[in-house]
């Protein structure tokens, strides 16, 4: 095992796991509740881990990417009303992040909305094309990790930490049944935010790029539980910096900008300067992995040839798509939707979508005949049936909830 | 369907009526009539923008933001102001008339301090006085305050 490898990997993991949707679910949801939604993220967190892990292993034992896997196990049709599906969360997903990198674009150098979302487009278009997939990975991955700002303003914050550690157990509001609902559409989304699967469809193609084989295994354990417990960490600390900040003045924040606030509040003009630059880095990495897994899912799914390591013009099929994705993103961008509103949307169908992806995982990665001594051991097994139960429960509840709350506004 | 609802339409670009419909539909929101639910919905939004306006003012006042984040994020503050305020021309039922009032009162200074604040920020001029109005702004409202638990 190289060392360096896999703190790189470990660090990958880290910077690349906040999205515009978690950041958005975890600082409303400390603006809302205070840390009663903590313990959502320590679930979600073993779901991703869980739902990463058994990927990355059957990708490294074998080298079967996650919609070949789909199409197989759920059969043609029923696999590619789950591919169209997942391609169109994936899609919002991506139009939301080139929202935002083109909101943070505007924050930082003022300009005309429109004209910063094309140049935010052209600019991932542009890193997509001539940087190595390692590359794509690494660099936003890292860059990502200056969005520790949050973790770094939680602790300046100086919060009541025994209050921040009764959060980790849950606890439903019990002011009124309308409070009740709106906690239980947060939790669901805070949840789904987490597991959103393109993460994992982009993990999972990456190990296949990155020739992943069985003596690889150690470090696919290793980056997806410690790269995402840690991750797990400073999604806490934005829940705590809403509760701090934004919960005792009834702020609502509802949009990208005002999620920069907090880092202000503790840190002052370096906390402005960083957290502008880890949301750009950290929504730029997300938008390159959603136009990316949209590319691979579909090609994977047809059985046509796909690759970012290989030269895009090898690859004809698999560059045009991911080029459409970002296209396609941009378009639905343009329209001037809050891009707030557009991630609430994805994440929200995200988890509806999410059980046909994850059990496909789940049953191959448990089935012996195929993964032979890499199979689920028993504990990963139970572990792993008893997150889809709670995946499939959280599916059911979601639009219901999207309904009863009038997304999330109360 | 609700003024807000009906401004994304009229903005005449598909897409966003469109998804203004979708999000009519599932966030069942599209009635006519003020109804209660509304109206705090309204009250809790004006009375956050005030206190948003009031801690990003500050933090401008201290050189911890830029000119540039300051004018900006002042103008989507002003597009989320326009969102409520629409939503508040929907005539309310009498037993709701006062409240919806003195909602539509707070939601008419709100708007014209943030448009004086944006043309202060747009022009370098100082915001020092602005600061003070913003601190009263503040409307009545069944927004929660109270440390985080």
């Amino acid at each position: 095992m190289n060392i360096a490898e896999i703190f790189l990997g470990v660090m990958t993991a880290l910077g690349g796991f906040v999205d515009i949707g978690e950041l958005v679910f975890t600082i409303q949801g400390g603006a809302k509740f205070g840390y009663r939604l903590l313990w959502v993220i320590v679930l979600g967190t073993i779901g991703i881990i869980l739902f990463a892990e058994m990927s990355g292993r059957i990708a490294a034992v074998l080298k079967r990417p996650t919609f070949e896997l789909i199409r197989q196990q759920l059969g043609r049709r029923t696999g590619l009303g789950v591919l169209i599906a997942s391609n169109l969360v994936n899609l919002l997903t991506c139009a939301a992040e080139l929202g935002g990198i083109a909101i943070v674009l505007q924050l930082a150098f003022g300009g005309e909305y429109r004209l910063m979302l094309v140049a935010a487009t052209g600019l991932m278009l542009v890193s997509v094309w001539f940087l190595p997939f390692r590359w794509i990975e690494r660099v936003f991955g890292l860059l990502g990790l200056t969005l520790l700002v949050y973790a770094w303003a939680a602790i300046a914050l100086a919060p009541e930490w025994g209050d921040v550690a009764k959060g980790l157990i849950p606890t439903a509001p019990v002011d009124s049944a309308k409070d009740g609902v709106l906690y239980a559409y947060f939790a669901v989304g805070l949840f789904s935010s987490i597991l959103m699967p393109y993460e994992v469809y982009f993990y999972s193609s990456g190990g296949i790029e990155d020739k992943w084989k069985p003596k690889d295994l150690p470090v696919n354990f290793i980056t997806s539980t410690v790269g995402f417990s840690l991750g797990a960490l400073l999604s806490m600390s934005l829940v705590v910096v809403g509760a701090v900040v934004f919960l005792p003045r009834g702020i609502d924040p509802d949009l990208l900008s005002t999620a920069l606030l907090p880092p202000v509040a503790a840190l002052g003009y370096k906390g402005f300067l960083l957290a502008l630059l880890g949301v750009l880095f950290a929504i730029a990495g997300a938008s390159v992995e959603t136009a990316l897994a949209g590319a691979y899912n579909i090609a994977q799914f047809f059985g046509k040839e796909w690759g970012k390591a290989r030269k895009p013009t090898a690859v004809p099929l698999f560059t045009a798509l991911w080029i459409a994705m970002l296209a396609a993103g941009m378009l639905i961008a343009m329209s001037g939707i809050n891009p707030i509103k557009i991630v609430e949307t994805s994440v929200i169908f995200a988890i509806v979508v999410l059980p046909f992806t994850y059990l496909p995982i789940l049953r191959v990665a448990g089935d012996r005949k195929l993964m032979g001594v890499h199979a689920n051991n028993r504990l990963v097994a139970a572990a792993g049936w008893l997150m889809f139960g709670l995946i499939v429960l959280a599916a059911l509840a979601a639009v219901p909830l999207m309904w009863a709350t009038r997304m999330g506004e109360g | 369907m609700s003024k807000r609802r009906r401004h994304d339409g009229e903005a005449g670009n598909g897409a966003r009526a469109a998804f203004a419909a979708f999000a009519c539909v599932v966030a069942g929101g599209c009635t006519s009539l003020l109804d209660a639910r509304d109206l705090e919905r309204a009250e809790h939004g004006l009375s956050a923008l005030a206190a948003e306006t009031a801690l990003f003012v500050e933090q401008f006042e201290q050189g911890e933001v830029s000119r540039t984040f300051a004018s900006v994020h002042c103008a989507k503050l002003l597009e989320r102001h326009h969102d409520i305020a629409s939503d508040l021309d929907d005539p309310s039922p009498t037993t709701l008339d006062a409240r919806a009032d003195a909602a539509r009162e707070a939601a008419a200074k709100i708007g014209r301090t943030l448009r004086r604040l944006g043309d202060a920020l747009a022009r370098g001029a100082p915001v020092a006085e602005l600061r003070r109005e913003i601190g009263a702004l503040r409307p009545a409202s069944p927004a929660k305050g109270g440390g985080p638990t």
